[in-house]
């Protein structure tokens, strides 16, 4: 068990304290009893067999959101250790449990194929000034066209976030490029233990954003981001968060109308803690003035996941947890909850469209850049 | 003499390429096709086929499910996934369905599997959604043959290899 001591040692389990802050502050261990971080660490670190001790089906459970990782005072790694533990767990004949029969995982795997030509980008209108051959930036869309479809039972619109980034990139005098035959970014089998996939993915990305010959690819995803930027091979170009550039090229102006709406923010997991950027989001918010905006309880680097991250296992915990952060949610006197990450979208419309739960909060889910796009001046 | 020859070995030789052709365009690709029957009419009309001596095109693989509804997105992509050229959704004719709404289900999981497969870039014509009775064994060979000769126009699926 040679590699299952290099993943112990590379993400320091061995330094634990057995305090157990992680299982206590870890959102699925308050709804699913099974899921304990700490039992995990303390298997992998003191059994001689992990292969049999290992318990495999809470394994998948993990949301890999990061909160333990920010309270543990050993600094163990432990959402850095989660794709290995998969791996490990998957290399022993164990696959992961699927949501939706395992549309999404079907989807990412054809992409692999060299020869698709894909037809994503028929949502394009008239008002949207891009390009589909070459340019300086790059946007990269992700899975929204086939989040739409796949999830247009409960009113998905994740596109409504690609299409308000491109008016906010048209707004600073920037005609993007989409990529028309860009792939799945890998983040799903990157953090389901299947790095191979990935890697493929990454391949076929960088062969087909290349063709663009853009220097700069802006991503609106924060999932999308964070593969690029920390787990893609060298690339040829340079990634920024839509945010990011923006603040750069300087943000387009707003106009400040008077909202009489109450907002809030779900943390994206990957852009607040993964990627540690959770101002930038709330500059924007910000930056839309004339709306009140209040924070929810539990915001920021303390923020709880969207529950669900790589469309595994979702149960009734998930559909749980979505709850009460929507019940959260409107406890700040809120109407509408902001998004920044399509897959926040895609769970909380998912638990929001809950016939019971759909009178008692009255919320709406919508993407920040959409909404930043209808308030430009 | 030899005006003639020539002739004949050059119309010899065209029916020969042209032959070959349609030789190659037969013998080369043999299509993988997926057919998901439902127990109560397709499947049974498969068996009615087989009793009645129909021929028909051997190249699929049928799998029996208890209702076409039961057919979701992710079973037509796995399907592709693993190499796939074309795929079948077969049921029962609306009103005959064993579990009443069944089929009805089905046409709305089909809908939106068409939609995924039309985002992938493949030809919606390699997925179709059928009805077939218990008692159309003559309809189910037909099916069966017509799906063939359209999959084997279109070529094998762009992810035959390489993915999955």
């Amino acid at each position: 068990m040679k590699d299952f001591d290099a993943l112990v040692k590379r993400h320091r389990a061995r330094l634990c304290l057995e305090c157990g802050k992680c299982t206590g502050v870890c959102p699925i261990t308050r709804y699913e009893k099974a899921f304990s971080p700490r039992r995990l660490v303390g298997k992998a670190i003191t059994s001689s067999s992990p292969e049999t001790s290992l318990p495999v089906e809470p394994i998948w459970s993990c949301y890999t959101c990061g909160l333990c990782d920010s309270r543990c005072p050993s600094g163990i790694d432990f959402t850095g250790m989660m794709p290995g533990i998969r791996d490990f767990v998957r290399s022993n004949d164990h696959e992961p449990p699927y949501s939706h029969g395992g549309t999404l995982k079907s989807i990412y795997n054809l992409m692999t194929a060299k020869g698709m030509e894909q037809d994503r980008l028929s949502w394009l209108s008239g008002d949207l000034k891009v390009s589909t051959t070459t340019g300086d930036v790059l946007l990269f869309v992700g899975c929204a066209p086939y989040f739409d479809t796949f999830f247009s039972d409960f009113g998905t619109n994740t596109l409504a976030g690609i299409k308000g980034a491109i008016k906010l990139l048209n707004a600073v005098g920037v005609t993007p490029v989409l990529s028309p035959n860009e792939r799945c970014c890998g983040h799903d089998p990157l953090w389901l233990g299947d790095e191979k996939t990935c890697l493929e993915l990454a391949q076929r990305n960088i062969e087909e954003l290349s063709k663009a010959k853009a220097k700069t690819v802006l991503f609106h995803c924060p999932e999308c981001y964070l593969t690029f930027k920390e787990y893609y091979p060298p690339l040829p170009f340079e990634v920024k968060h839509l945010y990011e550039y923006l603040e750069e090229v300087g943000p387009p102006d707003f106009d400040g109308k008077k909202d009489k709406a109450g907002y809030t923010f779900q943390d994206p997991c990957r852009l607040t803690r993964h990627l540690a950027l959770p101002d930038l989001p709330r500059e924007y918010i910000g930056k839309m003035g004339g709306i009140e905006f209040s924070e929810m309880a539990r915001s920021g680097k303390n923020g709880i996941c969207c529950g669900g991250s790589c469309f595994t296992g979702c149960n009734s915990a998930n559909k749980e947890l979505q709850a009460d952060r929507l019940k959260e949610a409107t406890a700040t006197g809120a109407n509408t909850l902001i998004t920044a990450c399509p897959k926040c979208e895609v769970h909380l419309k998912c638990a929001a469209s809950d016939p019971v739960l759909k009178e008692e909060l009255n919320l709406e889910i919508k993407d920040l850049a959409g909404l930043l796009a209808g308030r430009l001046k | 003499m030899a005006e003639p020859k020539t002739k004949k070995s050059k119309s010899k030789k065209k029916t020969s390429t042209a032959s070959a052709k349609t030789a190659v365009a037969e013998t080369s690709f043999t299509p993988k096709i997926i057919v998901f029957a439902c127990n109560w009419c397709s499947y049974a009309g498969a068996d009615t086929a087989g009793i009645t001596k129909i021929q028909y095109s051997p190249d699929f693989r049928i799998i029996r499910v208890m209702c076409s509804g039961r057919i979701q997105p992710s079973h037509v992509l796995r399907a592709f996934e693993k190499g796939a050229d074309g795929v079948l959704v077969s049921g029962c004719h609306f009103g005959d369905c064993h579990y009443i709404f069944g089929n009805e289900e089905a046409v709305k999981q089909f809908e939106k599997t068409k939609a995924l497969v039309e985002l992938l870039g493949l030809e919606p014509r390699r997925i179709r959604l059928e009805w077939i009775s218990a008692a159309e064994g003559v309809r189910f060979g037909w099916v069966i043959n017509d799906f063939t000769e359209m999959i084997k126009v279109l070529g094998p699926s762009p992810f035959k290899n390489g993915a999955g």
